[in-house]
């Protein structure tokens, strides 16, 4: 389970000291704090993530760093446990932890007076994070599609894979080129493919190579919530709300494109314990606002600001009838929708012909293709 | 060769002419039933209009009826011309009949299921490997008197791969009603486990050379569905100082840490919503050998046991918003002709067993007469436990009453909200009249023979249409066309063909727009997604950090 957070800053006069800490009871070793400004450090001094294994501290920590730049140069560092890493829980979502801390102390320092407040809620928000972080160990298969959006390292292997099958080596050296850093344990990358079933390893003897291929692929996109709109349809929950609601889904879907930034607004969501387990609870019913069940680790954020954040996402809405009663309802259904990759038959016979693919490698894939289509049948 | 092929040939052709006459003998068979009928049919209205009456006279006769048969429920229920029926949730609701008077039930239920295992025993658990973990405890594993158990040597010079070994044991539960008509209003999880170890078990206090994070044991327990894709953790418990050097070196009977009621019911809830009746516990070990030691490495634990197992919860039935049910009765129709009515006047009396819930405050009877609802309601939580008027003087529907079909009088319970119910409540009607008072004036009657040739035509194109497309998927459609496609690509290169021809399937970008278009096919929406619109990986990697 993480640990906790820690959040350093520099200053001229006393070096690098302690700004805040959660929970209270976290131990914080300034030479192992050292260590991370140092790692920060080396080189630019520009903003950045890095990550570090500290042994005297017992925690893999995540930190950013605002850069030296900023007035003044703050570090926070997310404290793992010594097994955990952060690619369990992908990189939209410690940017996301990033920002929130930064926005809280950058508001304690422009408002002095509300500064105790401030910090009470970046407390409370930090309390549930570390809950959030835990279920990460425990995703359900969408929310591991989740993630392979919400990492650049992942989006890039899905990427190569959808234009062929690559060795493991192969594909390590593409992502060390393009992301320019070392790739240190591919599996944890590769990790989400496997689990989910999308990719399969196979031992190609000919090359002497473990080759990694595509057998269902997917995108996240939105999509009318099937069981809601013909509860609608039926003019449920009143008939003025399922007018006021089919008018729109018809509006948002009339107009709506799928896109990079709207599927990682879509990753972030699934990703989110509580906004996923509303997304789940409101795939099937419709609720009074005041009647939602109470979800896991929603202690620290109201029903209320999560629905706000929700809507915000274009993912729920709020419709009130005439009796002022304020329902929720799903507008749409985010989801990482999986589909056979039948193009790749066609990439597989021109990379045969333009000699881009192996044999051995081209006809493995078409092996695998063919009784991943006849499971999908079944 | 050519003979082969002539032959194959020649057996489509048999085969053809089989199913052809099949089809036409099925086909001739119902055509010739449906004609018969058709034509008994017009024969039998043709010879009702024109015998029987023939044009009406004029007749200015008003008169007034009390509409309904049998009123006041007096004949025994098998007699009675009265129906019931129901729609929505119709497990939410029931009709019977008393003495003098018919009910409609609305049915509650509550319940408490506990899975109490003290111990867990063999006849209900089952031990089965983590496929996270899948190396099991190699000094034994499973379920005996005192619960379940698992003891483990880890030696470093006999076996590397065994510092991460775990066992679970795991229990299907069955519940007696289907929970997704269910709420659950309370549950609580408990659970006692013990362990003793050798003090060869490193821990943060002993701080060994290459010390991580230590040798601890975790258990836990999880509720899922069955097929463990939703799995949540509800109790877990991790050691951290038990095997230091200096003690402890047993762990005593400790509770599990729970999580909050709320989040229990959740988990429940959310791990019953994939099957309606069932899903699993897991009461898990992990245990973790860390590799501490340079040289060599040995940890012991002697004896690791989950002894006691307590899952309660409650649930009570959901009622659902817009269920109903009603009695009716088809009463007569109005005198064929020119008719008009004057005035229509329903009366009726109710009561209900007990008071209604306060849950459902706008719950109520409803009046329908035909087609149409009559304006005014009854509220259920008016009802007292004795018969008393629906309305004084009788409620105004003479605006329901319609000529030339059967005039059917609906008195419906009508549930208004959605809401939990522990108990049945039973409301009763007594003494329903309909009083109609209508005038009849001249009118003539006319009727034409029906004309069977349109059906005729149309029961024929389709018969045909059918055996062509059953002949063309027997002959071409059975096979899935991709395979086709697949296979004969594999085989080509295989044989180290180059296939130059481009092989005909779908575009990324085509699958994902047919997916999305015909996923909004139920707005009745045509979408905007263009060729080049979908999304692309973008050049730059994704920027993690604060702004």
């Amino acid at each position: 389970m993480p640990q906790g957070f820690i959040v350093t800053k520099w200053t001229e006069d006393e070096g690098l000291i302690l700004e805040l800490k959660f929970p209270d009871t976290i131990k914080v070793d300034l030479d192992d704090q050292m260590r991370i400004f140092y790692s920060h450090i080396t080189g630019t001094g520009e903003s950045g993530n890095v990550v570090v294994r500290l042994v005297k501290s017992r925690a893999t920590v995540t930190s950013y760093f605002t850069g030296m730049d900023f007035e003044p140069p703050r570090l926070i560092n997310i404290m793992l446990d010594l097994d955990e890493t952060p690619e369990l829980f992908g990189d939209l979502i410690i940017q996301e932890i990033n920002e929130t801390i930064l926005s809280h102390l950058l508001k304690m320092e422009q408002n002095r007076s509300e500064r105790f407040a401030i910090e009470e809620n970046l407390k409370t928000y930090l309390n549930t994070t570390l809950f959030y972080l835990d279920r990460f160990k425990s995703l359900s298969r969408e929310q591991r599609m989740a993630q392979i959006y919400s990492s650049a390292k992942r989006l890039n292997v899905l990427e190569l894979l959808r234009t062929r099958a690559r060795a493991r080596n192969e594909l390590r050296y593409h992502l060390e080129k393009k992301l320019g850093e070392m790739i240190v344990n591919i599996d944890l990358i590769l990790d989400p493919f496997i689990k989910t079933g999308i990719v399969k390893q196979d031992w190609i003897a000919d090359v002497n190579e473990i080759y990694l291929f595509l057998l269902s692929d997917f995108e996240l996109i939105r999509k009318p919530v099937t069981k809601v709109v013909e509860q609608a349809k039926n003019n449920q929950p009143t008939k003025e709300v399922a007018n006021a609601y089919l008018q729109a889904i018809r509006e948002f879907f009339s107009s709506y494109k799928p896109s990079l930034e709207d599927s990682y607004k879509i990753a972030r969501n699934l990703l989110h314990p509580d906004k996923y387990d509303l997304i789940t609870l409101f795939k099937e019913r419709i609720f009074p606002l005041k009647k939602i069940p109470k979800g896991a680790g929603q202690g620290s954020i109201s029903m209320t600001d999560l629905i706000k954040a929700m809507e915000n996402d274009q993912v729920l809405k709020v419709f009130k009838d005439s009796r002022k009663i304020e329902w929720v309802l799903l507008l749409t259904d985010i989801t990482a929708e999986s589909f056979y990759p039948e193009y790749l038959v066609e990439r597989i016979r021109q990379d045969h012909l333009e000699e881009k693919l192996n044999k051995e490698v081209a006809v493995k894939h078409l092996e695998l293709l063919e009784s991943a289509f006849k499971k999908e049948e079944d | 060769m050519k003979k082969m092929k002539r032959n194959g040939r020649f057996h489509k052709s048999i085969a053809f002419v089989l199913v052809l006459i099949l089809f036409t003998s099925v086909f001739q068979v119902i055509l010739l039933n449906l004609i018969a009928d058709l034509m008994k049919n017009t024969s039998s209205v043709s010879s009702i209009d024109t015998d029987k009456t023939g044009k009406i006279q004029s007749l200015d006769v008003t008169e007034t009826k009390q509409w309904i048969t049998n009123p006041n429920f007096n004949n025994p229920p098998e007699q009675l011309p009265w129906n019931w029926t129901r729609e929505g949730d119709i497990s939410d609701v029931e009709a019977n009949t008393s003495a003098n008077y018919v009910n409609y039930k609305v049915v509650g239920n509550q319940n408490t299921t506990s899975i109490i295992a003290t111990p867990p025993l063999t006849s209900n658990w089952i031990n089965v490997s983590n496929p996270d973990f899948p190396v099991t405890p190699n000094q034994g594993n499973g379920i005996d008197s005192a619960g379940c158990w698992a003891s483990h040597n880890w030696d470093e010079n006999t076996d590397q791969t065994g510092n991460t070994p775990s066992i679970e044991f795991k229990r299907n539960i069955t519940l007696p009603v289907n929970m997704s008509d269910y709420t659950i209003t309370s549950a609580n999880v408990s659970a006692i486990v013990n362990a003793s170890v050798l003090a060869n078990i490193d821990t943060p206090i002993d701080a060994p050379a290459d010390f991580d994070v230590g040798d601890y044991i975790r258990f836990y327990v999880q509720v899922s569905d069955l097929n463990n894709t939703k799995k949540y953790e509800v109790a877990y418990n991790k050691t951290w100082d038990l095997g230091t050097d200096a003690g402890p070196l047993t762990m005593p009977d400790t509770y599990l840490v729970t999580v909050p009621e709320d989040d229990l019911k959740f988990y429940l809830t959310s791990a019953l919503g994939s099957d309606d009746y069932n899903f699993t516990i897991t009461l898990g070990i992990f245990i973790y050998c860390e590799d501490n030691d340079p040289s060599y490495d040995l940890d012991t634990w002697t004896m690791i046991r989950i002894k006691y197992f307590n899952l309660t919860f409650s649930y009570e039935k959901n009622i659902d918003r817009n269920t109903y049910v009603e009695w009716y009765q088809v009463g007569n129709k109005l005198p064929t002709g020119n008719v008009g009515v004057d005035f229509a006047k329903l009366e009726f009396q109710y009561k209900v067993d007990q008071d209604w819930t306060t849950a459902s405050p706008n719950s109520e009877i409803r009046i329908w007469i035909n087609t149409g609802t009559h304006t005014e309601t009854v509220e259920l939580s008016s009802a007292t436990t004795s018969f008393q008027d629906a309305k004084s003087g009788g409620f105004d529907v003479t605006s329901l009453i319609a000529k030339d079909v059967n005039i059917t009088l609906y008195l419906r319970v009508f549930l208004a909200d959605n809401f939990n119910l522990d108990r049945n409540i039973t409301i009763s009607i007594d003494n329903v009249f309909l009083d109609i008072t209508y005038t009849i004036y001249n009118v003539t009657g006319d009727g034409e023979p029906y004309d069977p040739m349109p059906l005729i035509i149309g029961f024929t194109v389709a018969m045909i249409g059918m055996a062509v497309a059953f002949l063309a998927y027997q002959t071409h459609f059975k096979y899935p066309p991709l395979v086709r496609k697949i296979r004969s690509a594999r085989k080509k290169i295989e044989k180290n063909k180059k296939i130059k021809k481009p092989i005909d399937v779908d575009k990324r970008e085509e699958i994902l727009r047919h997916k999305l278009s015909e996923q909004q096919k139920i707005l009745d929406i045509s979408s905007p997604i263009g060729k080049s619109e979908l999304p692309a990986i973008p050049k730059k990697p994704i920027k993690t950090g604060g702004k």
